[in-house]
C-alpha cells in the first residue's frame, strides 16, 4: 500500500476534475478513438483481486501501454452483485473476477461480451467458460490451512465431513461473504443437490465457525492462535507471510483426493456487454495471459498459471496432482441459490 | 423613505404564522422533506419487490429473529450501562469534591466524539482475541455514556438544595437521599439519554463488525455485500428501521416530560460520602482510562511505529478526499435545512412542525440503511451520480440533516419576531428580510452547526463504504481497510488523523455548551 502515492494523487486530481465537470457517463471520455492502441484511455475495471495482488500487474500495464486503469476492489460476489444492479449502465469496463461463480453470474444475465476465440484458447477449455463469455487467468486451490501446533499433518480432515465433528468446534474460520466460499459450496451443490449441501452448511453452522470478512483475515487468525484451521484458498498463506515479512505458523493442508474441498477455481476475466473501451480491454486480457505475465503470477502471487506446461507454485503440488472433485468451473454460477442456502443455514 | 404602515401590509395576526410564511419557504421546505423521503420510499419499495411474501418470509426467517434478539439485546444492555456509568460519572463529578473534578467535567463530553470503531480498533491492536457481544457492549458503553451523563450532570446542579437537606434531616441516608430525592428529578433526562446509547447501538456498524457480532448492520451489510439478491439486504434494512424509529419514539415522547428545576433557592452542594471518595474517584478514573486514555495510547503508539513507513502523499490525499466530501455533504444539509428551518423558527405552525418532526426523525436513520437506498436508487435511476462524491454528499446531508435543522432553528429563534415586523414595515419584502436582517444575525450559530455536521461527516463509515467512488479512499473507509490482525499497526495513522481532525474538532464544537458553561457559572457563584 506504500506504492501508490501517485496513484492516489492522480484520483485526486480526476475526482477534482470531476468535481469541476460532472459528466454523466464516463465512458463517452473526449480521448476515446476506438484505435488499436489507445494511449491515454482510462479502462475502469472492477476487482475481484485485492489490490496487494493485482496492482503490481496494473502498474506495469499502464507503463507498458499509456492506458491507465481504475479500479474499484471489492469482493467478487460484492462486486458482481453491483455490476447485476447497475445492468447496462455499469460504469465499468472489465471484470477480474477472484473466482469462476461470481462471473458466471454475471455472465448469465447478458453483460458480458463474448471473447474472441484466440484469447479464450489460449488456456485449456476447461479454465474458460464453455460460452467464451470469459476466460481464467490464474488457478488457485481450495486448501484448509491449519496451525502446525494445533493439529500435526496427518490429522488434517480427509473430507470436509469430518469438519462437522465436534472436536473442530469453534475453532474452524470461514469467510462465507467471500465469492470463494461460496463457489466451494456451489461445487458441492453440484456434486451432492442442494439439500444435503444445506445438510452440511447447517452442520457447519451448529459447529460454531468463527466468521471472518475476508481471507487473508483467516490467515492471520491462525497465525495469531485465534482459531485452528480454516477452509480458505491456498496463495494466502503466502501472501499474508510476505505482507507480514515472516514465516508464519500456517500450513496448507488438502482432503483426500477426489474431496469437493479441493476445488480447483480460476479469477476470471470478462468484459462488459456495455464498455465502449473493448480494445484496451483486449490489451490488458493480452497482457495477463502473456507467458512473461503468468510467470509472474506464479513467482508474485504464488498462484496457478493456467497456461498449458507451467511450474506450480512454491512447494505447492503439481495442477494434475491436486486431486481434483470432478466438477464444471462454466457451471458454478447459480450463486443466487447458494446464497439462499446459506442463508438459510444462518451463515450469510 | 416613506413609512407605509398599513393594516394589509403589516398585520400582526398573520406575521409569524403559517399563512404569512411566503410561498417559496412553503415550497422549499416541501422539496426537502420530499429528497429526504425518497430513498426510504424506494427501500421500502425495493423490500417488497419480490412480493408481500417474499418480505414477511425474509423477516421470519430464524436468522433475521436472531438478528433482532442480538439487536435488541445489545442496545438494551448498552442503554443499561450507559444509564449506569453516566449516572455514575454525572453524580460524582455533580456532588463530591473529587480530585481533579473540574477537568474530569472539562473531559466529560469527548468519548461522544470519538467513533467506537476507533476504540474497538485499538482494543482488538491490543488483543486480537477479542470478539463477540460482551466487548462490543462494553466499548458501546463507554462511548456513549456521556449521552446520559451530560443532561444528568446538569440537572443535578440545578437541583434545589433545600429539598437535599430537608430529607437529610428527615434521617435518609447519602443512598437514600440519592433514591428518594435525586434520582426523581433526573429520571427523565437520563432515561432520554440512555435511549440515545439505545440508538446509537443500534445503527452502530463499525464496532459490532469489528468485533464480529451479527446485529443488523452487520447482517445487512454482509447481505448486501455477498448476495445477488438485494430485496433481502433491503427487507432488514427496514426492520432495522423500524426499530430505530420505535427507539426514538420513546426518545422523544420522554423528551416533553423534563422535570422543571425549582428555580429558588441554593442548589450545587456536595454529598458527604467521606473515604468512598477515592473509590469514586477511582471510577470515574478507570471509566475515563478505558475510553481515551487506552486508545489514545494505542494510536499513537502504533503511529510512532510506523512512523517511517507512512506514504505521506498517500495520508493527504485520503484526508483532503475526507475533507472534500465532508465539506460537501454539511453543505448540503445546511441549504436543505434553512427553509424548514426558518419555516418552523419563524412561522410556526402545525405544517411546519410537521416537516420538522419528520426530519428529526433522521437522526434515527443508520448509516447503512442510507447506503442502502441510495446504492439502489443510484444504481437504477441515478448513473450520472452513481458512485460520485456528490451522491455520498447526499448521503451525509440524509444522516445528518437534523443537526442541521436543530443548529439553524435555534439560531433563528433567539432573534426577537419583532425585527421581522420592523423591516417589513420599512417595505422590504421577506426575502430582503431575511438576507439583510435575519440570517446575518443568525449566521455564527448556522456556522457552527455546519461546521459540526462537517466534523461528524467526516467520522462516517457504513455509507461511504457502500457509495464512495472507485478508488477514493477517506480515512474511515482506509482504517476500515487496513484492520485485519497484520495490517493493525499501519492503520493506526489513519485512526489517529481521524481523531485530530474529526474528534477533536467536534468536541471543542460541544465544549462550550456543556461542561465549560457549567464551570464558568460555578466560577461566578463562587
Amino acid at each position: 500500500m506504500m506504492k501508490r502515492s501517485r496513484f492516489f494523487a492522480l484520483l485526486l486530481a480526476s475526482s477534482l476534475l470531476a468535481a469541476c465537470s460532472p459528466s454523466p457517463d464516463s465512458t463517452t471520455s473526449p480521448n476515446e478513438t476506438g484505435a488499436i492502441a489507445p494511449t491515454g484511455e482510462t479502462l475502469t475495471v472492477y476487482s475481484g483481486r485485492s489490490e496487494s495482488f493485482i496492482q503490481p500487474f496494473f502498474d506495469e500495464f499502464e507503463f507498458k501501454t499509456g492506458i491507465e486503469i481504475e479500479v474499484r476492489y471489492g469482493d467478487s460476489a460484492e462486486l458482481a452483485a453491483q455490476i447485476l444492479e447497475e445492468g447496462t449502465r455499469s460504469p465499468a469496463d472489465v471484470f477480474l473476477s477472484q473466482d469462476a461463480g461470481a462471473i458466471g453470474a454475471v455472465a448469465a444475465d447478458d453483460l458480458l461480451q463474448t471473447l474472441r476465440q484466440e484469447s479464450t484458447s489460449k488456456v485449456p477449455s476447461k479454465f474458460a467458460d464453455p460460452n467464451n463469455f470469459w476466460v481464467g487467468i490464474t488457478g488457485r486451490a481450495r486448501v484448509v490451512a491449519y496451525d502446525p501446533e494445533f493439529i500435526s499433518a496427518q490429522d488434517v480432515p480427509t473430507t470436509i465431513d469430518n469438519l462437522l465433528q465436534p472436536q473442530w468446534r469453534s475453532v474452524i474460520g470461514i469467510a462465507p461473504a467471500n465469492s470463494s466460499f461460496q463457489s466451494f459450496v456451489t461445487a458441492l451443490r453440484q456434486i451432492r443437490g442442494d439439500e444435503a449441501a444445506l445438510e452440511w452448511l447447517n452442520g457447519l453452522a451448529a459447529n460454531d465457525p468463527q466468521v471472518f470478512e475476508k481471507n487473508s483475515q483467516l490467515i492471520e487468525a491462525i497465525d495469531a492462535k485465534v482459531i485452528g484451521l480454516a477452509l480458505t484458498n491456498h496463495y494466502y498463506a503466502y501472501e499474508v507471510a510476505e505482507s507480514l515479512g515472516r514465516v508464519l505458523e500456517v500450513e496448507n493442508g488438502f482432503f483426500a483426493s477426489g474431496d469437493v474441498g479441493n476445488l480447483l477455481n480460476v479469477s476470471a476475466f470478462g468484459i462488459l456487454n456495455s464498455s465502449k473501451k473493448s480494445e484496451a480491454a483486449y490489451l490488458l486480457l493480452d497482457y495477463l495471459l502473456a507467458a512473461e505475465t503468468q510467470q509472474k503470477f506464479v513467482s508474485e502471487t504464488s498462484e496457478y498459471a493456467l497456461l498449458p506446461d507451467q511450474v506450480p507454485p512454491r512447494d505447492m503440488p503439481k495442477l494434475e496432482d491436486l486431486g481434483l472433485p470432478n466438477v464444471t468451473l462454466g457451471d458454478l454460477s447459480d450463486v443466487t441459490r447458494t446464497q439462499e442456502l446459506l442463508v438459510q443455514a444462518g451463515l450469510l | 423613505m416613506t413609512l407605509k404602515v398599513s393594516a394589509k401590509d403589516v398585520n400582526p395576526k398573520q406575521v409569524g404564522s403559517f399563512a404569512a410564511a411566503p410561498r417559496f419557504l412553503k415550497l422549499l421546505s416541501v422539496f426537502t422533506l420530499t429528497l429526504v423521503l425518497i430513498p426510504l420510499v424506494y427501500l421500502a419499495i425495493r423490500s417488497s419487490e419480490n412480493g408481500w411474501d417474499s418480505f414477511v418470509s425474509i423477516i421470519l426467517r430464524p436468522r433475521s429473529v436472531q438478528t433482532l434478539f442480538t439487536s435488541l439485546a445489545l442496545s438494551l444492555t448498552v442503554a443499561i450501562g450507559a444509564l449506569l456509568i453516566g449516572l455514575g460519572v454525572a453524580l460524582i463529578l455533580g456532588k463530591t469534591n473529587i480530585m481533579l473534578r473540574r477537568l474530569l467535567l472539562v473531559l466529560m463530553p469527548l468519548p461522544l466524539a470519538i467513533p467506537s470503531y476507533v476504540i474497538a480498533y485499538s482494543y482488538l491492536t491490543i488483543n486480537p482475541f477479542l470478539r463477540g457481544f460482551w466487548i462490543s457492549a462494553i466499548i458501546l458503553i463507554l462511548a456513549t455514556f456521556p449521552f446520559v451523563a451530560i443532561p444528568t450532570y446538569a440537572l443535578i446542579r440545578k437541583i434545589n438544595l433545600n429539598q437535599e437537606e430537608v430529607a437529610r434531616t428527615l434521617g435518609l441516608s447519602p443512598l437514600g437521599v440519592l433514591m428518594k430525592v435525586i434520582w426523581p428529578q433526573v429520571r427523565v433526562a437520563s432515561v432520554a439519554g440512555a435511549l440515545l446509547s439505545a440508538l446509537y447501538a443500534l445503527s452502530d456498524f463499525g464496532t459490532v463488525s469489528l468485533m464480529r457480532l451479527d446485529t443488523f448492520t452487520r447482517v445487512i451489510y454482509t447481505v448486501y455485500r455477498a448476495t445477488f439478491d438485494r430485496s433481502g439486504a433491503a427487507s432488514l434494512g427496514i426492520m432495522l428501521l423500524a426499530v430505530s424509529l420505535f427507539v426514538v419514539f420513546l426518545e422523544r415522547r420522554g423528551r416533553g416530560l423534563v422535570v422543571p428545576s425549582s428555580g429558588q433557592g441554593r442548589s450545587g452542594g456536595v454529598l458527604a460520602i467521606g473515604n468512598y471518595r477515592h473509590l469514586a474517584f477511582l471510577f470515574v478514573l478507570s471509566i475515563y482510562f478505558a475510553t481515551l486514555v487506552i486508545p489514545g495510547y494505542v494510536l499513537i503508539s502504533r503511529s510512532i511505529s510506523v512512523g517511517n513507513s507512512i506514504n505521506i502523499g498517500n495520508l493527504i490525499s485520503v484526508i483532503s478526499n475526507t475533507a472534500l466530501v465532508a465539506f460537501l455533504g454539511a453543505s448540503v444539509a445546511l441549504l436543505l435545512a434553512i427553509p424548514v428551518g426558518i419555516l418552523s423558527a419563524r412561522f410556526k405552525s402545525r405544517f411546519a412542525q410537521v416537516i420538522e418532526n419528520s426530519l428529526l426523525v433522521t437522526h434515527a436513520l443508520p448509516g447503512v440503511v442510507v447506503g442502502l437506498a441510495l446504492v439502489a436508487l443510484g444504481a437504477r435511476y441515478l448513473s450520472g451520480l452513481y458512485q460520485t462524491i456528490y451522491l455520498l454528499a447526499f448521503a451525509y446531508a440524509l444522516l445528518f440533516i437534523a443537526n442541521s435543522l436543530g443548529s439553524v432553528r435555534s439560531s433563528l429563534e433567539k432573534i426577537p419576531m419583532r425585527l421581522d415586523e420592523v423591516a417589513r414595515s420599512l417595505g422590504q419584502t421577506y426575502s430582503q428580510t431575511l438576507r439583510r436582517v435575519i440570517l446575518p444575525i443568525a449566521t455564527p450559530g448556522i456556522f457552527a452547526g455546519w461546521l459540526l455536521v462537517f466534523v461528524t461527516a467526516m467520522k462516517e463509515l457504513p455509507a461511504t463504504l457502500m457509495l464512495k467512488p472507485t478508488g477514493f479512499e477517506t480515512l474511515s473507509t482506509s482504517l476500515w481497510t487496513a484492520t485485519s490482525i497484520s495490517q493493525y499497526s499501519q492503520a493506526a495513522p489513519f485512526a489517529l488523523a481521524l481523531v485530530l481532525i474529526a474528534s477533536i474538532p467536534s468536541y471543542l464544537l460541544n465544549r462550550p455548551n456543556l461542561a465549560e458553561r457549567e464551570v464558568m457559572r460555578e466560577n461566578k457563584d463562587l
